[in-house]
């Protein structure tokens, strides 16, 4: 734990902004939409995070929304079906997307980049038909299940909007804390060292397997735990659209221009990315806000591969922070 | 059972949606064998050919079987412009950056179709040909005239592949540089400029194959993405690289893919893609046919 203080008293700059900005707008916001749009970054920028962590062990994986989407099924069938107060089965159903991440990351052991890329996103397509067909009377096929309220219900809207936004808030702290422990730690050095060099990581003695199996089945609990709080909070309601294409995109472009492999970046991206694309929705529209969103991305990749994290803990360190630098 | 007619008629459904599986991976695995990137928004420029077709169809009149040329020409270009001015600056960075930036380009040319596309024609069009409502009659099967034009047309621009190919000294070049690009260098191959024709070739069969798509089945700017994740599974399964995996995983991919919507009905047809890839990646991660275009 000691450690873990150390990084976060380095990164103090960068930890008072993702932090002190959304309380400092909490206080002057008089807007609801704001409150929604800020819930709405915490709760991907947990998404984003567990998307980060298998991305830090070298496993890139486009078919997130797999993980995202069970996480939500099972906690609102855990909520409606077992009887368990949302609030439990938020945390329980998770369960059942890591295990899906320990099968797939299983499936993967042998796999990288482009091939590893396919199948994650495959699985995304042969999940949602499971989903469909095969539970189809759990989960109410295409039309999907609605969910109950986190909180308990009779509160105003306001209060409501505002319970949700600082439970997000706190778990994704919570996750942040999670992530940046593990990046710090040996197993975090083990991802890393895989990321970087397989071969090599055997070499030294790493345990390839474990570690990637490791750190997909926690990325999946993650992922999962984003996807019922999306449910449960912002939503209300899934349906098998969750398994498509977009969800899956949204963690990896949120962490590119945040900052790849830093616990800090995906919460940065989140919201930048998320501020752009509300601004560019409002101002030009739906379809020129994606292409915008698009070209960010493209952009992004090719000058700043690092993402905005560097330009950050310039800035910050300017303040009189002391920061890590970010991985490659 | 069965009635052989029947059979037949899903086989050959097979045949025309194994064209554009084949179309689709052949570009694809010759834009690996190249550049060693896999190009994932190929589904987008399939919709960007299917869409020029219909508009040069719709909007002039133009008959979709000369529509497809020129839409093939104009995909083909946009094409080289992605590789000069997307891929190459990514060239010697990690390989991750061209996944991402293929994602990026997903997103800009889908929703930059979909711009245009929607506000006019709502979810979905079709291109309709002259020859829409004609049959031949073959006895056991009928066979829509358009789909007769169809896989001709296929045929013979896959045969002019070929022979651009194997008999054309762009073609040795090009091979040259699949199999080895270091080696081809110092023959004095300009290697960027096979990236470049790789890429507009790849494109401009993308294009081919959405041209057809778009007139067996009503498209949206969004209809390529599965096509081309399908396609993807092809040259995965017929070994990366190689321009008769494509061929022969392409058709065949089609066939299983008809007989298994008919079997399993239709929320199976995109999942079967996908456990037949995994299965191969597990099993054979190297593919039917390994290596060399």
């Amino acid at each position: 734990m000691g450690s873990l203080f150390r990084r976060i008293r380095q990164n103090l700059g960068i930890a008072l902004f993702m932090f002190g900005l959304p309380a400092l707008l909490l206080a002057v916001m008089q807007e609801l939409f704001i409150v929604q749009i800020l819930t709405f970054v915490f709760i991907f920028a947990i998404y984003a995070q567990s998307w980060n962590l298998a991305a830090h062990s070298g496993q890139h994986s486009l078919g997130h929304a797999t993980f995202l989407g069970l996480g939500g099924y099972a906690s609102i069938l855990l909520s409606t079906r077992a009887g368990l107060p949302p609030a439990m089965a938020m945390f329980v159903g998770p369960l059942l997307p890591a295990l899906v991440g320990l099968v797939i990351g299983g499936l993967c052991l042998r796999l990288r980049e482009w091939y590893l890329g396919m199948v994650t996103f495959g699985s995304t397509a042969i999940v949602q038909v499971l989903i469909v067909e095969q539970f189809g009377g759990l989960t109410n096929r295409w039309d999907g299940l609605d969910a109950p309220r986190l909180l308990p219900p009779g509160l105003s809207v306001e209060t409501a909007a505002l319970g949700n936004y600082l439970l997000s808030l706190a778990l994704m702290v919570a996750t942040y804390l999670v992530a940046a422990a593990i990046m710090k730690s040996k197993v975090g050095l083990a991802f890393s060292t895989i990321h970087d060099n397989e071969v090599a990581a055997h070499a030294c003695g790493v345990s390839v397997k474990r570690y990637r199996l490791l750190a997909m089945t926690l990325s999946g609990y993650l992922a999962g735990l984003a996807g019922a709080l999306n449910g449960h909070t912002l939503t209300r309601h899934i349906s098998p659209g969750v398994f498509g294409i977009e969800d899956s995109v949204w963690p990896l472009l949120y962490s590119i221009a945040g900052g790849l492999r830093t616990p800090e970046g995906p919460i940065l991206g989140t919201f930048i990315v998320r501020v752009v694309w509300e601004w560019a929705l409002r101002r030009l529209g739906g379809f020129e806000s994606l292409i915008i969103i698009g070209l960010m991305l493209a952009l992004i990749v090719t000058f700043f591969p690092r993402g905005v994290y560097p330009i950050v803990a310039r800035a910050a360190s300017g303040l009189g922070a002391r920061v890590v630098p970010g991985l490659r | 059972m069965l009635e052989p007619g029947v059979l037949l008629q899903i086989l050959l459904w097979g045949l025309i949606l194994g064209s554009v599986y084949m179309l689709l991976a052949t570009g694809l695995t010759l834009i690996f064998g190249v550049m060693k990137v896999i190009n994932f928004a190929h589904g987008e420029l399939m919709m960007s050919g299917a869409f020029l077709t219909f508009l040069l169809w719709h909007a002039l009149g133009l008959n979709p079987y000369l529509g497809i040329f020129l839409s093939m020409a104009a995909v083909g270009l946009v094409g080289v412009v992605i590789e000069r001015a997307g891929f190459r600056p990514l060239r010697g960075t990690a390989k991750i950056n061209e996944i991402f930036f293929s994602i990026a380009l997903i997103l800009i040319l889908q929703n930059g179709l979909a711009r245009i596309f929607v506000p006019t024609f709502r979810e979905y069009a079709q291109i309709r040909t002259p020859y829409a409502t004609a049959i031949i009659d073959l006895g056991l099967v009928n066979l829509r005239y358009d789909f007769a034009i169809l896989l001709a047309l296929t045929w013979v621009i896959m045969l002019g592949l070929y022979l651009f190919l194997f008999r054309t000294g762009f073609g040795r070049e090009l091979r040259g540089t699949s199999q080895n690009r270091v080696a081809s260098m110092l023959m004095g191959i300009d290697v960027r400029r096979i990236d470049m024709l790789s890429f507009g070739i790849g494109a401009g069969l993308a294009a081919l194959a959405g041209s057809l798509y778009g007139i067996i089945n009503p498209f949206s700017p969004y209809a390529g993405t599965m096509p081309a994740i399908k396609a993807f599974a092809v040259i995965i399964l017929g070994g990366l690289g190689s321009v008769r995996g494509a061929v022969v995983g392409g058709l065949l991919y089609g066939i299983v893919e008809s007989f298994a919507t008919f079997f399993l009905g239709g929320s199976w047809r995109d999942a079967v893609a996908f456990v037949l890839l995994i299965v191969v990646l597990l099993v054979r991660p190297q593919g039917i046919f390994r290596e060399g275009a």
